[in-house]
């Protein structure tokens, strides 16, 4: 039998936590010994459900299942990569030595670089403690200022709302979420936000964040002059990939950055994968957690198989706004750029529902459903694949 | 009575129609000071019966609608006596005593009044366009259809570019018929794209690049600010060659009767859709009406069908005329517009279809499942569909987007195959529940544990209670007919 192998994975977020449990399930014999370095604070947890535990009962129930057989070490960052001589650094000094290395560093938020941008006040959300200081910092009945409105930053809102707070969104772009939604559908959303005292500025970026006497955030200003009153704010202007690692080791990245990697999540150096949102998969990065996991699946089965194994599916980006009463989801090609593709679309005072389909009109390629996305668990399935019923009973409620 | 005899107008031809129709009843009026409208004015109050019954029509007018009226009237057998006078001679209409005054003071009582006025084409105030004299200066040329066939004929027969003012319906037909005929053509356009008044954005956007594609240059968002022999000068100091310039900025109708008269006039003498005025004895048609249910202009081209419809209604039934459809006549460029902008916009059920790979564009806005506007661009079949319940204002099918297609609708209800994805985060597929269900797994919680089928987004959490909901039921569900029975057997197993 050959020696026991020793696989370090820098991260343990949800890609990094998926991966350890697929090598660990599919390695029968116990050829890998696993290690995982997060610098959070605590273990792998579910990062999705953040915002329901922030609007809702607080972070009980976050923890994902704990991996048996592997150790995690908490509150370490590692510093440093060397493909060459297989060693990691971590901030205090030691190194480990591995035979394989997964880089699953996730993201960081993006905070843009206007004043008054790090006042107290300013938050992110992107880990647990993030969480903690947005719950301890809010304050019923006052105004609280979400920057993006994007899927994170209306999650955010909604979850402000919860709190108790009177939240406003400001949007570069001329509607909400124009990563996944179309003009008619953004506005529609606006009003349907708008109606649950979420305020929405769109087509303005921050221009600054302004103090109070205290020295703690009480405004902001819009690049139109326009100000608006903000004792929080929460960052939600995207996200870029924790990719710090990549230069000493001399690793190629992409050209929006991540750790460049071919279609099985391989970097240029052997040995040395990258999965998740740190990744980017010939050039494009994800930043969702489906394909993050398709990424995790494709490097366990190559551990384990010690074989090269089949390339990565299609990834999905479908995503769904779960703020609590206004239902959003898109999926697929939503923005319809694939060549020849066929817009068909419904809008309702309250309702807009857009399904993209190839030239032929039958073949799904995505879609997009705001105020009612209860088809979405029954159009996702079918992507890519001919229609096997009229698009308006597809497009149809699903009652209850 | 001498007036009667003249309307005995059997037309044929419609030109040579009108002018017949022109002589005999001018010919009558002259000797018609009558005694029975001295009488009429006495003894008739306005609105009730007089010796003039609602069968008596006189008609305003005679121009092409005027002629067209003339003839459904004969040819739906129409028992009263129908009389036309053409809108010079006539100096003023009165209401109150149901009869219209002509130059000669010749007095027309009537039981029924049309306004047949017809339109004249609308000059633009651009510098440069009018002799001194007043009458079009050489190379400039009236192109809508109100100026007849001759004006079109002329200007494609003289050598040079072409540049076409507006482009509005008729604007675009000239300019497609003169590309077709190899012009060389240049469109000028105030608003933001072709048909800006009919079309909304992504329309106009498609039909500029139709009209780019077959070599018409479009300047869009521009309007001409002088011309000289051979070139027009733009607002935006571009200077066009114009060897022929071709003036399609709309119409003006003749309204000035029907205002003097008191009745409410808009662009065009304001109409209801059965093409009353305010007066209860006064109807107006054709290109001096303007429908008050389109709020959009003047009334568009078929004006035969409000001819027909008008003419049924005097005839005893009750017609409401059918609102008018707007089609280019270019043949290989399908475009028809219906109902005015505002009700496209307005409408509360907006249904598109967009392929701009191919130039195809629909959008019907409905109201109660009727078509209250719609545009439909490069597909023939649904503009001929969609026009059909518009006119006929029948609910428009469910299956829409076969409708806009073309095709045959689907039969709903097609079998879920074992390879379809229910959950996306962690890619599990229906054949994968139904396993972990045959293994044991029966409700949400048992699933997850075995699959991680909603323990990604959960957004498939009702989804995947659904399948088993269907699998303990004795039969259907989303599962599938082949599912739902295995899932049968197992509920009475256990
Ligand atoms: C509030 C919120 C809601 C979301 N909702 C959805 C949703 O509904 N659907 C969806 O698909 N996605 C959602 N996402 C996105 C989803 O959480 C991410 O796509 C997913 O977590 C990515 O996993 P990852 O492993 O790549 O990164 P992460 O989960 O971020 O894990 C990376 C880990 O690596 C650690 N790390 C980084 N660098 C180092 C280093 N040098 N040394 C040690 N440790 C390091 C980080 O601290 C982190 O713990 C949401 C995200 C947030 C924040
Ligand atoms: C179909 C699809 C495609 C995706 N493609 C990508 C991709 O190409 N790259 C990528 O990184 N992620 C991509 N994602 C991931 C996803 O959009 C988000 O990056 C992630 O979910 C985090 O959400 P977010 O709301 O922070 O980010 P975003 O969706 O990026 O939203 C941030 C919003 O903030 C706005 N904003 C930024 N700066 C300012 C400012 N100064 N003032 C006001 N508003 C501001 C932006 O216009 C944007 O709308 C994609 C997701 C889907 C579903």
């Amino acid at each position: 039998m050959s020696p026991r192998r020793h696989l370090l994975v820098v991260g343990h977020g949800m890609t990094g936590h998926r991966l350890m449990e697929e090598v660990h399930r599919r390695d029968r014999d116990r050829r890998w010994h696993i290690t995982a370095v997060t610098d959070e604070s605590r273990p792998a947890y579910d990062r999705i459900a953040l915002t329901s535990a922030l609007a809702g009962d607080g972070p009980a129930r976050l923890g994902l299942r704990p991996d048996p057989c592997t150790r995690v070490r908490t509150g370490v960052s590692v510093t440093a990569v060397d493909p060459r001589s297989r060693t990691a650094t971590l901030d205090r000094g030691t190194e480990l030595v591995w035979d394989a290395l997964v880089l699953a560093t996730g993201s960081r938020p993006f905070v843009p670089p206007v004043p008054g941008h790090d006042l107290p006040g300013c938050h992110v959300l992107r880990t647990y403690d993030d969480l903690r200081a947005i719950r301890a910092a809010a304050v019923p009945g006052r105004p609280g200022l979400v920057v993006g409105g994007g899927l994170l930053g209306l999650e955010a809102a909604g979850a402000l709302r919860h709190l108790g707070m009177r939240p406003h969104v400001v949007e570069t772009a001329p509607h909400l979420m124009p990563m996944q939604l179309d003009r008619a559908g953004g506005g529609l959303l606006a009003g349907l936000v708008g109606a649950l005292g979420i305020t929405p500025h769109c087509g303005t970026p921050l221009h600054a964040v302004h103090a109070g006497p205290g020295g703690r955030v009480a405004g902001v200003t819009l690049a139109g002059g326009r100000s608006l009153p903000a004792e929080l704010v929460i960052f939600a202007a995207g996200i870029r990939p924790r990719d710090e690692l990549a230069a000493a080791a001399a690793l190629p990245r992409g050209e929006r950055g991540g750790f460049l990697v071919d279609d099985r999540c391989r970097t240029r150096a052997p040995g040395i994968w990258a999965i998740g949102e740190c990744a980017a998969v010939r050039g494009r990065t994800y930043g969702l957690v489906a394909p993050g996991y398709r990424m995790a699946e494709t490097v366990a089965r190559q551990l384990t198989d010690d074989a090269e194994g089949p390339p990565l599916p299609p990834l999905d980006t479908s995503a769904r706004l779960k703020l609590l009463g206004v239902e959003v989801a898109s999926f697929g090609d939503a923005h319809a750029r694939t060549p020849g593709a066929v817009e068909f679309a419904h809008r309702t005072g309250g309702t807009y529902r857009k399904l993209v389909l190839a030239g032929d009109g039958r073949t799904l390629l995505g879609g997009v459903l705001v105020g009612d996305a209860s088809a979405y668990p029954r159009l996702t399935p079918l992507l890519d694949r001919p229609l096997p019923a009229n698009p308006e009973d597809l497009l149809a409620p699903v009652p209850g | 009575m001498t007036t009667t005899t003249t309307t005995t107008t059997t037309t044929t031809a419609t030109s040579s129609a009108a002018t017949t129709a022109l002589n005999t009843t001018t010919g009558a009026t002259t000797g018609a000071t009558t005694g029975n409208a001295a009488h009429n004015a006495t003894a008739g109050t306005a609105g009730t019966t007089g010796a003039r019954g609602a069968g008596d029509v006189l008609i305003l007018g005679n121009g092409p609608d005027a002629v067209r009226l003339t003839r459904a009237l004969h040819r739906l057998g129409h028992p009263g006596p129908v009389r036309m006078l053409p809108e010079p001679v006539v100096t003023a209409i009165d209401r109150r005593r149901r009869r219209v005054r002509t130059a000669d003071g010749g007095e027309h009582p009537y039981g029924t009044l049309a306004l047949a006025l017809g339109a004249r084409p609308h000059i633009p105030d651009v510098p440069g366009l009018r002799c001194p004299e007043g009458q079009l200066r050489g190379g400039v040329r009236v192109g809508t259809p109100l100026a007849g066939p001759a004006a079109g004929r002329r200007a494609t027969t003289t050598p040079g570019p072409v540049v076409v003012l507006g482009a509005g319906p008729d604007g675009t037909d000239a300019a497609l018929a003169l590309r077709r005929a190899g012009r060389q053509v240049t469109v000028v356009h105030p608003g933001a794209h072709p048909m800006s008044r009919r079309l909304d954005r992504t329309a106009g956007e498609l039909l500029a690049g139709a009209l780019a594609e077959r070599g018409i240059r479009v300047h869009a968002g521009a309007t001409a600010v002088e011309f000289t022999p051979g070139k027009l000068t733009l607002d935006d100091g571009r200077i066009l060659e114009a060897a022929t310039l071709l003036l399609c900025t709309g119409t003006v109708p003749h309204t000035r009767l029907a205002a003097e008269a008191g009745l409410p006039v808009g662009h065009g003498v304001l109409v209801d859709s059965r093409l009353r005025t305010a007066d209860p004895h006064i109807s107006a048609l054709g290109s001096c009406a303007e429908l008050t249910t389109t709020a959009d202009g003047p009334a568009a081209p078929p004006a035969w069908d409000q001819a027909e419809a008008l003419a049924a209604r005097l005839t005893g039934a009750d017609r409401t005329a059918p609102p008018p459809v707007v089609r280019l006549r270019d043949p290989a460029l399908h475009l028809a517009v219906m109902g005015s902008r505002q009700a496209l916009e307005e409408a509360p059920d907006q249904i598109t279809l967009h392929d701009p790979a191919r130039g195809r564009y629909a959008r019907l806005a409905l109201r109660r499942d009727r078509v209250a506007a719609a545009v439909v661009l490069g597909l023939p079949r649904a503009a001929a569909a969609v026009t059909q319940l518009y006119r006929e204002a029948r609910p428009v099918p469910a299956a829409r987007l076969a409708l806009l297609l073309g095709t045959p609708p689907l039969r709903p209800g097609a079998p879920d195959s074992p390879a379809t994805v229910v959950c996306r985060c962690n890619h599990v597929t229906l054949g994968e529940l139904r396993e972990a269900w045959d293994r044991g797994a029966r409700d949400v919680a048992a699933l997850a544990e075995a699959t991680r089928a909603t323990t990604g987004c959960g957004s498939c959490t009702d989804e995947v209670a659904r399948l088993c909901s269907a699998r303990t039921a004795p039969s259907g569900g989303p599962g599938g007919a082949r599912s739902a029975g295995r899932g049968a057997r197992e509920g009475r197993a256990r």
